[in-house]
């Protein structure tokens, strides 16, 4: 137990000074260019953060965070669907190809492409779920083809009962797989989200922030809700570390 | 349990109107060279292969030591019993029987092999199994450990009269343990022999090394 905090402790030094560095390097080169119109000093984005509103501020986050959910949410059950079908049903000859031309396209394309289809608004929503579920989709698939079959053997020889069978054989193999996947896949998400509400010019969330301070050339608005957006990935990726350290223990503790 | 069977793989065949008669209700060794189906035979009493013929199994309920431990990864020592059986209390007399009792929190992974096969051993067990398979279950102790494990399930398979039957290699384990050792040709697997064993949970005398040496030549002829 020591060991792993002084490893966690070690880690946030580390991380602290990556911030540290970075801070360093930014203060250094806005000083030598000192326009604000390319790099904004740090003492006028942090002037710019604390000017924004609070209602303001929630309301773009949350309505950020909203669509994330909503979109992953979606692309998680879908992908797991057809996760299931294609195993089950032996679809898979004929997912697989669908799969990777997904994984294939370009998501700008995706985006410009769902822009004409459905309208700006709509299609936020819709990007992600493109771009995710073939990521999903493989790692759902590649777990349940991969299921122990030693184990399978043990569950019949005990005559295990169907509800024992989905829990032991593939609740917890399809639970390590979707954990250990979260932080790549809702980061991913979360980036894709902000880059579709600047492209499709949405009207709330922190990509329209962007946008809109893009537009009114307040270069310390754009740097300031990146620095937003990082904190808030920052935060997330915290949490899914944390969660993903209680919900697949034994994974976790082999690998500690 | 009589068992009338044949069982081909590919291009081999296994079992060829293979006979035996497991013995209920006491230990039935199974020796035979390495390859000659010993493990397939378990599988099959287990209904874990397909095969043509029959084994009158009537043993409703199975307990089986697979030569890997085969235990959940994702369950700690304590759940994968629980899973087989609900009563915490008889979960801990066994594991204290055992000397596992201190793991039961920890996961699979962090279990050395004898351990990891002794959880396994009290899996089989730990529920009133009518029948219990073994394949080579002690092949990962010690020289001490596996005769303590030996001594403690001549101790329960007496007070439980389940049938076993245990697949190894060890004709010393093979005497002290089994109420009938039956002894298996090479391919395509026969029965060679059935052997009634009087010397059982005895200690090695001049009498049962006569038997030793017969299984060995058995064995090896």
């Amino acid at each position: 137990m020591k060991y792993i905090n002084g490893k966690r402790r070690i880690r946030i030094v580390f991380y602290g000074l990556a911030i540290l560095c970075i801070t360093l390097v930014y203060w250094i080169i806005s000083h030598i260019i000192d326009n604000v119109m390319i790099l904004p000093k740090i003492k006028i984005i942090l002037s710019y953060l604390l000017s924004i509103e609070k209602s303001d501020f929630i309301n773009h986050i949350a309505s950020t965070m909203i669509k994330v959910l909503i979109s992953y949410m979606i692309s998680t059950i879908l992908a797991l669907l057809l996760a299931i079908i294609a195993h089950y049903k032996k679809l898979y000859l004929m997912i697989n190809p669908y799969m990777s031309i997904l994984k294939t396209i370009p998501t700008i394309s995706i985006i410009l492409i769902l822009f004409i289809w459905f309208g700006n608004e709509q299609s936020i929503y819709f990007i992600p779920i493109i771009v995710i579920i073939p990521i999903l989709y493989e790692t759902f698939h590649y777990h349940l083809k991969n299921i122990d079959h030693k184990l399978v053997d043990v569950t019949k020889v005990y005559q295990f009962n169907v509800s024992m069978k989905v829990r032991y054989l593939f609740f917890y193999p399809l639970l390590e797989a979707f954990m250990l996947s979260l932080k790549q896949t809702f980061g991913l998400c979360f980036k894709i989200i902000v880059m579709a509400e600047v492209i499709g010019q949405a009207k709330n969330g922190i990509g329209a922030k962007i946008q809109n301070e893009k537009i009114n050339l307040t270069m310390e608005g754009v740097f300031a809700w990146t620095i937003i957006l990082i904190s808030i990935v920052l935060v997330i990726d915290f949490i899914i570390d944390f969660s993903t350290r209680k919900a697949v223990k034994w994974k976790c503790n082999h690998e500690n | 349990m009589k068992i009338k069977l044949s069982k081909s793989n590919q291009n081999n065949i296994i079992f060829k109107d293979f006979e035996m008669d497991i013995k209920d209700y006491h230990v039935n060794i199974v020796m035979g060279p390495s390859g000659c189906g010993k493990t397939t035979l378990l599988n099959c009493i287990a209904r874990l292969s397909k095969y043509k013929g029959y084994i009158d199994n009537h043993h409703q309920s199975i307990g089986y030591v697979f030569q890997e431990d085969r235990l959940f990864p994702y369950l700690t020592v304590m759940n994968n019993l629980k899973i087989i059986e609900k009563n915490n209390q008889k979960i801990k007399t066994f594991m204290k029987q055992f000397q596992v009792y201190d793991l039961k929190d920890q996961y699979p992974h962090h279990l050395s092999g004898g351990e990891k096969q002794r959880i396994s051993i009290i899996r089989a067990f730990i529920r009133q199994n009518d029948l219990v398979l073994m394949d080579e279950a002690f092949k990962s102790l010690d020289y001490h450990l596996k005769w303590q494990l030996v001594e403690l399930i001549a101790k329960i398979q007496k007070e439980m009269k389940q049938t076993l039957i245990l697949v190894t290699h060890d004709i010393e384990i093979a005497l002290y343990l089994g109420h009938y050792i039956h002894v298996l040709t090479k391919k395509t697997t026969q029965l060679k022999e059935s052997i009634s064993n009087p010397y059982i949970h005895q200690e090695l005398n001049e009498n049962s090394v006569i038997l030793r040496n017969k299984l060995k030549y058995l064995l090896t002829h």
